[in-house]
């Protein structure tokens, strides 16, 4: 028998059927690596019209890579995240009610050609991934969405992002998207993620329907996840929208569906950790309104 | 009773005592949506070149994998209308989803039972740019798309939606069949499926309860004196769906519970299951054990026939 409410309520009490991620298992077990993610925030990337400021952005970008490997300058991070003789693919999102801004993917792929990537070797797409000559012979990928909530996997993760590799989507959508983690390990993906950012900069924290999306269910979080697990930036990035939602609400309101597809990916396919105390949140910039 | 409990009973009662026979399947009930959705309403005009029909395949292309929701309660066709207001204001998009059933729709619309009651159709939701309605077999949304989307203009194409649906058709019995002391009547929902059910109450990975997608389920949360506890009480096609439904539970969920007794779980809180006949009840985290048998036995009562 596979995970039931009685095991979050003894993991930690009613407050862990939130998001039910982060449940002790294996996978977590003391002596699991840790990871490490790092949240950058300014609250003036966003203006009041929406227009996002293109250079504030790049330069988190630039301070997130710095503090998640440690380096002292972007160029020698994103040396350490892709070689020139790599194929880069920067895979996207394009829904158009929040889709990743094209000042990321443009400054993403600066910081990817600025390693050494030829121009010709490196391109964004999201829909077309399949068929794009780049994905075909990419050796490497950079993986790139905007947070929002999602109706039927619960969010818009990182870890959905890359269900675009695969031909029949709909096969993946059983049990809230559970089996997400599986495309991971498809030859097409598996060992080529270098980077994930969860852009955190207006997300959607509530809203359902056929087209999910109400400008009164974002906020100006200014935010980017970044980290190199998957499972870890998302996790994380769930738990900043809960907390919103509940602040939102003025009441607990776990997000929903469930989120197996991220409990899955770290417990059945062993892609990173959820568990917030084996994850290493490094916090840059606005510190008001974190939220984590 | 309290007024709410009162006025929802009603509404059910009500509702299905006016229903009028459900619409034959042929001819289309959306190929006469479709005919009927006014071109023009309140001013707001409909573009023809936005004007889509989807059915259980083509649907994904449209919103995704929200799709599953509606596929749950056995969507048939979706009809889309886009409207633009008289200054080039929206747009405004109308949709009108097929479901397998008057009780299916209810559930749809009472997937997300945020916002505001709002007189559209049989039953209808506000929310800040998005308006929900239940019309019969049908689910109406009609989503701000755009700037200049006001609450009247969402309300008005709900309406225009909804008549162009021009058939009721009733709630979903078992919800009707639900105890009325101590329920918390915006918390009540109708699934067929188990991911449904976990959205609202989380039980488990595995379809504990044996959904499958043909038995009628609807969980509620009740708040009595002694505290709150959830409550599902699912209607099977057969009783011995009902009985394999109850072992699971009592094997997977509840070892502790034995003979239809409550059992402690965690947090000082009991849960308990049983069945009569074809239906089955699941008391979920009640406050004692009193509590949790008592309101068993009132959710197995409320099927009698």
């Amino acid at each position: 028998m596979s995970v039931t409410r009685r095991d979050f309520l003894r993991a930690g009490g009613g407050a862990a059927l939130s998001g039910l991620i982060g449940v002790p298992g294996p996978a977590t077990a003391a002596g699991a690596p840790r990871s490490r993610v790092v949240l950058v925030r300014d609250r003036h990337v966003v203006g009041g019209d929406g227009a996002v400021d293109g250079a504030r952005l790049a330069r988190m970008l630039d301070d997130a890579v710095c503090a998640l490997l440690e380096v002292p300058t972007p160029e020698e991070g994103w040396r350490r995240l892709v070689r020139a003789d790599d194929v880069v693919g920067v895979k996207s999102n394009v829904w158009r009610r929040l889709h990743t801004p094209p000042e990321l993917e443009a400054a993403l792929v600066r910081r990817v050609t600025g390693a050494g990537v030829g121009a010709a070797d490196v391109a964004v797409d999201d829909r077309g991934v399949r068929e794009h000559p780049v994905f075909r012979r990419s050796t490497a990928l950079v993986n790139v969405r905007p947070g929002r909530v999602h109706h039927w996997s619960g969010l818009g993760t990182c870890l959905k992002n890359y269900i675009m590799f695969v031909p029949r989507p709909a096969e993946y959508h059983a049990n809230a998207c559970e089996p997400l983690g599986a495309i991971w390990h498809l030859p097409e993906v598996e060992g080529k993620t270098r980077l994930n950012v969860l852009v955190m900069l207006t997300p959607l924290f509530a809203g359902s329907g056929p087209h999910a999306f109400s400008s009164e269910y974002t906020w100006p979080y200014g935010g980017l996840l970044v980290g190199t697990d998957p499972v870890a930036v998302d996790a994380t990035g769930a738990r900043i929208i809960e907390a919103r939602r509940a602040e939102h609400f003025g009441e607990p309101r776990p997000i929903s569906p469930p989120l197996t597809h991220i409990r899955a990916a770290e417990v059945t396919y062993g892609l990173g950790t959820a568990d917030p105390g084996r994850i290493d949140l490094i916090r840059l910039g606005t510190v008001e309104g974190a939220l984590v | 009773m309290r007024p709410g409990v009162v006025m929802l009973l009603a509404a059910v009662v009500v509702a299905a005592a006016c229903a009028r026979r459900e619409a034959p399947p042929a001819p289309d009930l959306l190929e006469a949506v479709e005919a009927r959705i006014p071109p023009v309403v309140e001013g707001w005009t409909a573009d023809p070149e936005r004007d889509a029909r989807w059915d259980a395949e083509t649907i994904y292309s449209y919103i995704d994998g929200h799709a599953e929701v509606y596929l749950a309660y056995g969507m048939r066709g979706c009809v889309s209308r886009t409207y633009l207001g008289p200054g080039g204001e929206g747009p405004a998009v109308v949709d009108v989803f097929r479901l397998a059933s008057s009780a299916d729709a209810w559930g749809v619309f009472r997937h997300d039972a945020e916002g505001q009651p709002v007189e559209v159709g049989q039953a209808a939701r506000l929310r800040p740019g998005w308006l929900t309605a239940w019309q019969g077999p049908c689910a109406i949304s009609v989503t701000a798309d755009g700037e200049g989307v006001t609450d009247d203009v969402l309300v008005a194409l709900g309406r225009a939606a909804a008549e162009a649906v021009g058939v009721s058709g009733p709630p979903p019995e078992v919800v009707a069949s639900l105890p009325a002391a101590g329920l918390e009547v915006d918390s009540v929902r109708f699934v067929r499926h188990p991911l449904l059910l976990n959205a609202h109450l989380y039980l488990a990975d595995e379809d504990l309860l044996g959904l499958a997608g043909d038995a009628a389920a609807a969980v509620a949360r009740y708040r009595r004196p002694a505290g709150e506890a959830w409550l599902v009480v699912v209607e099977y096609p057969g009783e011995e769906r009902a009985a394999t439904a109850v072992a699971r539970v009592l094997t997977d969920y509840l070892p502790e519970a034995e003979g239809g007794r409550p059992a402690a779980v965690e947090g000082g809180r009991w849960s308990a299951v049983d069945r009569r006949g074809e239906r089955l009840a699941l008391v979920v985290d009640a406050p004692s054990s009193e509590e949790a048998a008592g309101l068993l036995a009132e959710a197995l009562r409320g099927g009698a026939r």
